[in-house]
C-alpha cells in the first residue's frame, strides 16, 4: 500500500509537472543563468595600476603594481615628470588586492537557491490555500492523518523546487567545467559550481530550508480562508526572507555585523550558505535547524487539522459579536 | 445469528463553537443497506454534525459509532465522502482523481483503477475517462466527485448536497447509484434541501433544527407527522391572528415582511378543513395576496419540526 503522504506528493509534484509552461520555464532558468553569465563576462580584468599615496611630509608616493603596462623606461619616465611636477618622494611597485571570488561565489549560491525558494514557497502556498478554499482539504482529512496531508504537500512541492534549484545550479556548474574560459572574469565565481563538496552542502541545506519554510507555509495557507489572507498572513515571512537575503549579503562579502543571527532559525540556512563552511557551529546551527524543522511541521499538522473548524479564527477577533441565537 | 451492527450510531452529540453555533444534542442510527435522508435549515448544525462522524471535528460530548465500534481512522477507511463544495484539481484526469482517492483509501494502484474505470463506465463517462476534470461538465465534474468517493467500496457513504448542480437525467443516475448501493448493503447519510429528493430516496429522515435532531424515523412517519394548515401572504397581521384563533390555529412568520405583506405559516387542528379557515378569513375581512394549502408531507413534516423547535419565533 502506498502511503497518503506519498500519493499527495506525487499528486502535487504531477500538478505543476504535467504543464507546459512548467517545462518552458524550466527551461529559461538555465538560459537565464548560464547564458546571462556568458554575456556578462568581460575580458580578465587588468591588475596593473599606479596608486599614488599622500605622505605626512606633503609629499607623495607612487606604488606600480607588477605588471603595471610600461617598460621599465616608461615607468622612469613617469616618476621622473612626478618628480619634476613636485611632490613625489618614493616609487615602489605595490601588488593590488584581488576581489574575494569565494565569497561572490557563495552569495551567487545563496542568491539561485533565494529565487527558487521564494518561487517555490509561492506555489505551495497557493495549493494549501486553494485546498482549503474549495474544501478539498476536507476530503484529503477525511482519509488522511493531518501529518500525511502537511509531508505529501512538502514533499510534491518540494521536488518541483528541487528540480529546479539543480537546472538553475547545472548551467552555471556546466560553464564552470567544460567552458571556464568562456566565463572570463566570472571564472573565480562559478569555481564553487565545480566542487561537488560544496554543491552537496547546498543541496542538504536547500532541503532543510524548504523544510522549515515549507511547514511554516503550510501553516500559514491553512490559517488564511483566502488567496488574499493568504498572502496578508504571509508577508511578514517573506519580509523576514528579504531581510535574511541582505543579512547572507552582509556575511558574503565579510562583514560580521549580524554573525549572531546565524543562531536563529529563520535565518540560519542564509548565514551557512554564505559562509564558508564553521566546523562544530555549522554542527550545532543545522541540528538547531532540523529540530525547528520538526516542530514547523508539528504545528502545520495541527493547524490543518484545525482548519476545518468554521468560526476559530474568525470569533476570536472580537468576542462582542456573538451570533443571535437565530443564526445557528 | 447476529444482525449486522448498524453502519452508523450517533449518540447525544455535541460540538460548540468559541462564538456559538454548533450542535448541541444530535443523536441518529444508520442500519446497514439504508438511505436516511438528513435535513434542516441553513445553520442547524449539518455540516458540523457530518464533519465530527469523518473525524474533522472532535466533539465536546457524546458518541459516535461506526460498524459496531468507536469510530476511529480504521473504520474511516471504510466511509466515502462527498462534501458540498467540490474541489478537484482541474487539470487532474477523471480516472487519475478517482484512483487517487481510492489509493487514499488503501486501494491497490491496479484495482483504484480498475474501480475508475468500471464506475466511470458504469456512469457513461468511460470515453472521457482520460479527459480532465476543468475540461468536463460541472454535471458530469460533480459526478466524477461522486466516483471519488464510491471506488474504494465503501460501506457507508456520507454525502453533503449530493444533487446541487445536477440535472434532472444526472440526478436519475445518481438515484440508481444510490439503490445499487444499498442493494449491496451499504448505507447511505445524505443532507439535502430538497424534500422531493428525500421523500423519494430515503427509507429514513433525520430532521435538525437548532442544532437538535427534533425527528429521527421513518420517511412515512415523517410526512404522516405533518401539520395541516397553510401559507398564506396578507398585509394584515392581526386580523389573520384573529382569523387563525378563531379556528383553533397557530401563526409562524416564513420570511422577513416584504413592503406591506408577510408570509405567515399557519398550523390548523386535524378537523379544520382549508375551506374552514378560508371562511375564517372571510369573516374577519383579511385581505389575502396568496393561500397555499400545506399538503401532510415531508415538507410539511419539516416546516412543523423546524417551527416547534423555534418557539420564539411563533407568534400566538
Amino acid at each position: 500500500m502506498t502511503s497518503p503522504s506519498w500519493l499527495i506528493a506525487t499528486r502535487e509534484f504531477r500538478a505543476y509537472a504535467t504543464t507546459g509552461s512548467f517545462w518552458l520555464a524550466l527551461a529559461i532558468g538555465p538560459l537565464l543563468t548560464g547564458g546571462g553569465m556568458l554575456l556578462a563576462r568581460t575580458p580578465p580584468a587588468p591588475q596593473a595600476e599606479l596608486v599614488l599615496t599622500g605622505e605626512v611630509d606633503g609629499g607623495f608616493e607612487a606604488r606600480f603594481s607588477a605588471d603595471f603596462p610600461l617598460s621599465e623606461a616608461g615607468r622612469a619616465r613617469v616618476v621622473e615628470v612626478l618628480r619634476s611636477e613636485g611632490g613625489l618622494v618614493r616609487a615602489a611597485p605595490v601588488q593590488v588586492k584581488a576581489a574575494d571570488p569565494e565569497g561572490a561565489s557563495r552569495f551567487l549560491v545563496v542568491m539561485l537557491l533565494w529565487v527558487t525558494l521564494i518561487g517555490s514557497l509561492g506555489m505551495l502556498l497557493q495549493a494549501v490555500v486553494r485546498e482549503r478554499a474549495n474544501r478539498a482539504l476536507e476530503i484529503l482529512l477525511s482519509a488522511a492523518r493531518p501529518f500525511d496531508i502537511v509531508l505529501g504537500k512538502v514533499l510534491g512541492v518540494g521536488a518541483v523546487s528541487v528540480l529546479v534549484v539543480a537546472t538553475w545550479l547545472a548551467a552555471p556548474a556546466a560553464v564552470a567545467t567544460f567552458a571556464p574560459s568562456a566565463a572570463g572574469s566570472l571564472a573565480g565565481v562559478l569555481q564553487a559550481f565545480t566542487e561537488p563538496l560544496m554543491l552537496a552542502r547546498a543541496g542538504v541545506i536547500y532541503l532543510l530550508t524548504f523544510g522549515f519554510y515549507g511547514f511554516l507555509t503550510v501553516m500559514v495557507g491553512a490559517l488564511a480562508r483566502d488567496s488574499a489572507d493568504a498572502q496578508n498572513l504571509a508577508r511578514p515571512m517573506f519580509a523576514v526572507l528579504l531581510v535574511s537575503l541582505f543579512v547572507a549579503m552582509t556575511a558574503a562579502s565579510g562583514g560580521a555585523t549580524f554573525g549572531w543571527l546565524i543562531y536563529v532559525p529563520l535565518f540560519t540556512p542564509f548565514l551557512l550558505l554564505a559562509s564558508p563552511p564553521a566546523g562544530a557551529v555549522e554542527v550545532f546551527v543545522t541540528l538547531e535547524l532540523l529540530a525547528a524543522t520538526g516542530l514547523a511541521a508539528w504545528g502545520a499538522g495541527q493547524i490543518v487539522r484545525r482548519s476545518v473548524s468554521p468560526m476559530t479564527f474568525r470569533l476570536r477577533r472580537s468576542s462582542r459579536q456573538r451570533p443571535a441565537a437565530s443564526d445557528y | 445469528m447476529h444482525a449486522a451492527p448498524d453502519a452508523l450510531r450517533v449518540e447525544s452529540l455535541a460540538k460548540r463553537f468559541a462564538g456559538g453555533g454548533g450542535v448541541v444534542d444530535v443523536s441518529m442510527q444508520l442500519a446497514a443497506g439504508s438511505i436516511t435522508g438528513f435535513i434542516g435549515v441553513n445553520g442547524a448544525g449539518k455540516s458540523t454534525t457530518l464533519r465530527c462522524i469523518l473525524g474533522l471535528l472532535t466533539p465536546d460530548a457524546g458518541r459516535i459509532e461506526l460498524f459496531g465500534r468507536a469510530a476511529d481512522h480504521t473504520a474511516r477507511r471504510r466511509v466515502g465522502f462527498l462534501p458540498e463544495e467540490r474541489g478537484l484539481f482541474p487539470r487532474e484526469r477523471a480516472r487519475d482523481v478517482i484512483a487517487f482517492h481510492a489509493r487514499l483509501k488503501g486501494v491497490a494502484k491496479a484495482d483504484a483503477y480498475r474501480a475508475a474505470d468500471r464506475l466511470l463506465e458504469r456512469i457513461g463517462l468511460a470515453e472521457r475517462r482520460r479527459a480532465r476534470v476543468g475540461e468536463l461538465s460541472k454535471g458530469n465534474a460533480q459526478r466524477v466527485q461522486l466516483l471519488c468517493a464510491l471506488a474504494h467500496q465503501p460501506d457507508l457513504l456520507i454525502l453533503d448536497e449530493p444533487f446541487s448542480g445536477l440535472d434532472p437525467i444526472a440526478q436519475s443516475e445518481v438515484h440508481s447509484l444510490f439503490f445499487e448501493f444499498r442493494a449491496g448493503g451499504g448505507a447511505i447519510l445524505f443532507s439535502t434541501h430538497s424534500m422531493a429528493s428525500a421523500e423519494s430516496l430515503c427509507d429514513r429522515i433525520v430532521i435538525l433544527a437548532r442544532g437538535r435532531t427534533v425527528f429521527e424515523g421513518r420517511t412515512d412517519e415523517a410526512a404522516a407527522s405533518s401539520p395541516h394548515g397553510a401559507v398564506v401572504v396578507t398585509p394584515d397581521d392581526l386580523g389573520l391572528a384573529r382569523a387563525a384563533a378563531a379556528v383553533g390555529g397557530t401563526l409562524a412568520p416564513m420570511a422577513a415582511r416584504m413592503g406591506e405583506a408577510a408570509r405567515w405559516r399557519v398550523t390548523l387542528p386535524q378537523d379544520v378543513t382549508h375551506p374552514a379557515l378560508m371562511r375564517a378569513l372571510a369573516d374577519h375581512a383579511v385581505p389575502i395576496f396568496a393561500f397555499e394549502p400545506i399538503k401532510a408531507d415531508l415538507e410539511g413534516a419539516f416546516w412543523g419540526l423546524a417551527s416547534e423547535a423555534a418557539p420564539e419565533r411563533r407568534v400566538a
